[in-house]
């Protein structure tokens, strides 16, 4: 049993080794992207819509309420990012009830790698938003300079901190079930199955809101 | 280790392939259909709102013409009562005038039967009393009742009055020819006419012209006419008479007021 999909390795091309990890991030891009495709290439701009755009209108909505509701700002440029960051986390993790399946953010390597765009599109943001030194000067030398090297070890700990729950609440829900499996193969997986489902959503869910907490704290003025 | 640094990397640049196309491929295109839908919902509550303001407007220009019609309406029915008022008077009015018309016509010719009757009655009367006085004369006292009315009417010119020589001698005599008519009911035998000539001779005109003369309208009885010429009018006023026609005259007069009081009563 491998603790992380990293190490399942289907093929070996060169030094590259397509893991587990790497192949479920595609099929689930794939999946997202041509989903969204099919739905969203008859859109209707009238009352009556397909079901399809009914469920991408609400998720949408719904995750632009939520940035609205942390920021305080226009969710239109955190969107994208944002937005993919909670989808592609909650795909990912709502498909580990497929047997076979191997969720890419079981990966501590996909979790930090999710983090360090974080950990990048902070300053980004708050760069774009208020400038550089107005960006620095608000989120490193705050309340006073003095403070800078705590900041500094705040934001790296706050990009540690986001990989590892990540990783650490799908890959231990994982083992749970693959240890219950052993232990008691009836009922008790289903359970922690769907245990599994509502932990994925919510870890994309804190995910998202963190990285946009930390964002918002980038770009807002106060 | 459970970092493979080859892995991340690959997956920030899955990562940020997969934002890049979930951007044109979702979110772009959800988002340019909710805002079209939003600004076609705008667009149709401004529509809406537009509409509600014509609808308004006319609403309330019907209900001013409605209240037009309304008073309109009312005009024109108090106007058609008066007309109607006015109709109707006049027309009572109408039917009253021809009514009282026709009721007045309708005495008329009930005053005209009540004369004609009464005049028939008082003829047939003083016929019939003529009849009868004659008969009970000639059963009774064996005498005629025209010469009985002849005797009298000669002992009347005999007898007259103080009044009566008065107006005589008063009267204008007229010049040349001074003429009496004796007027009677019945043919006056010659006998009783020299008779009759002779009284009035004596007691009225010495010269006078006497003329005798049949009258139909008279009932029974003689009378004395003194006049100028025959069919003067400049008589002299006076005449001296001895018949039914006073008498009936009372009559007539009696039995109208009964027939007035009995219409009376009838009304």
């Amino acid at each position: 049993m491998n603790l992380t999909p990293d190490q399942t390795i289907f093929q070996q091309i060169g030094i590259i080794p397509i893991n587990a990890t790497l192949v479920f991030t595609w099929l689930i891009m794939v999946l997202l992207i041509l989903g969204s495709w099919l739905i969203t290439r008859k859109l209707s701009a009238s009352t009556k819509i397909s079901r399809g755009q009914n469920l991408l209108e609400v998720l949408v909505l719904g995750i632009k309420t939520q940035i609205e509701e942390v920021s305080q700002q226009k969710p239109e440029p955190y969107l994208p990012f944002i937005g993919t960051l909670f989808i592609f986390i909650a795909f990912s993790n709502l498909l580990s009830i497929i047997p076979g399946y191997q969720p890419p953010t079981g990966s501590l390597s996909t979790t930090a790698a999710l983090a360090i765009c974080v950990f990048f599109a902070v300053p980004l943001y708050g760069i774009r938003k208020q400038g550089l030194w107005g960006y620095f000067k608000q989120y490193y030398l705050q309340p006073t300079p003095f403070m800078l090297p705590f900041n500094l070890i705040g934001r790296f700990s706050n990009i540690i901190s986001l990989s590892v729950r990540l990783f650490g609440n799908v890959m231990s829900g994982t083992m749970i079930v693959a240890i219950l499996l052993s232990i008691a193969p009836l009922f008790f997986p289903i359970i922690m199955q769907a245990m599994g489902l509502l932990t994925g959503l919510i870890q994309a869910y804190i995910f998202a809101i963190l990285a946009m907490v930390f964002i918002a704290a980038a770009t807002s003025n106060t | 280790m459970l970092i493979d640094p080859f892995v991340v990397i690959a997956q920030i640049i899955n990562f940020l392939i997969l934002v890049a196309l979930l951007k044109r491929f979702l979110y772009k295109p959800i988002t340019d259909a909710m805002e079209a839908r939003s600004q076609r919902i705008e667009r149709q509550l401004a529509t809406a709102a537009s509409k509600e303001k014509d609808a308004e407007a006319e609403k309330k220009l019907y209900l001013q013409k409605q209240q037009e019609l309304e008073a309109q309406k009312q005009a024109w029915l108090e106007e058609a009562k008066q007309e109607v008022e006015q109709e109707k008077a006049r027309l009572t009015q109408q039917a009253q005038a021809e009514v009282e018309q026709v009721r007045s016509q309708w005495y008329r010719t009930l005053e005209h039967d009540r004369h004609k009757f009464i005049h028939q009655l008082r003829d047939r009367l003083g016929q019939q009393v003529a009849v009868t006085t004659r008969k009970a004369l000639a059963d009774l006292a064996n005498a005629n009742l025209e010469t009985q009315i002849i005797d009298t009417f000669i002992d009347r010119l005999h007898n007259l009055d103080d009044l009566q020589k008065n107006t005589i001698s008063t009267a204008p005599v007229p010049n040349p020819n001074h003429i009496i008519n004796i007027c009677s009911s019945f043919t006056i035998p010659e006998e009783k006419k020299e008779r009759v000539i002779t009284a009035i001779r004596e007691q009225i005109a010495p010269n006078a012209e006497v003329q005798f003369e049949i009258v139909e309208d008279f009932i029974c009885g003689i009378e004395l006419r003194d006049q100028a010429m025959p069919g003067s009018l400049a008589d002299r006023g006076y005449k001296i008479s001895w018949h039914l026609e006073h008498y009936l005259t009372e009559l007539e007069t009696a039995t109208a007021k009964v027939m007035s009081e009995n219409n009376n009563r009838a009304a």
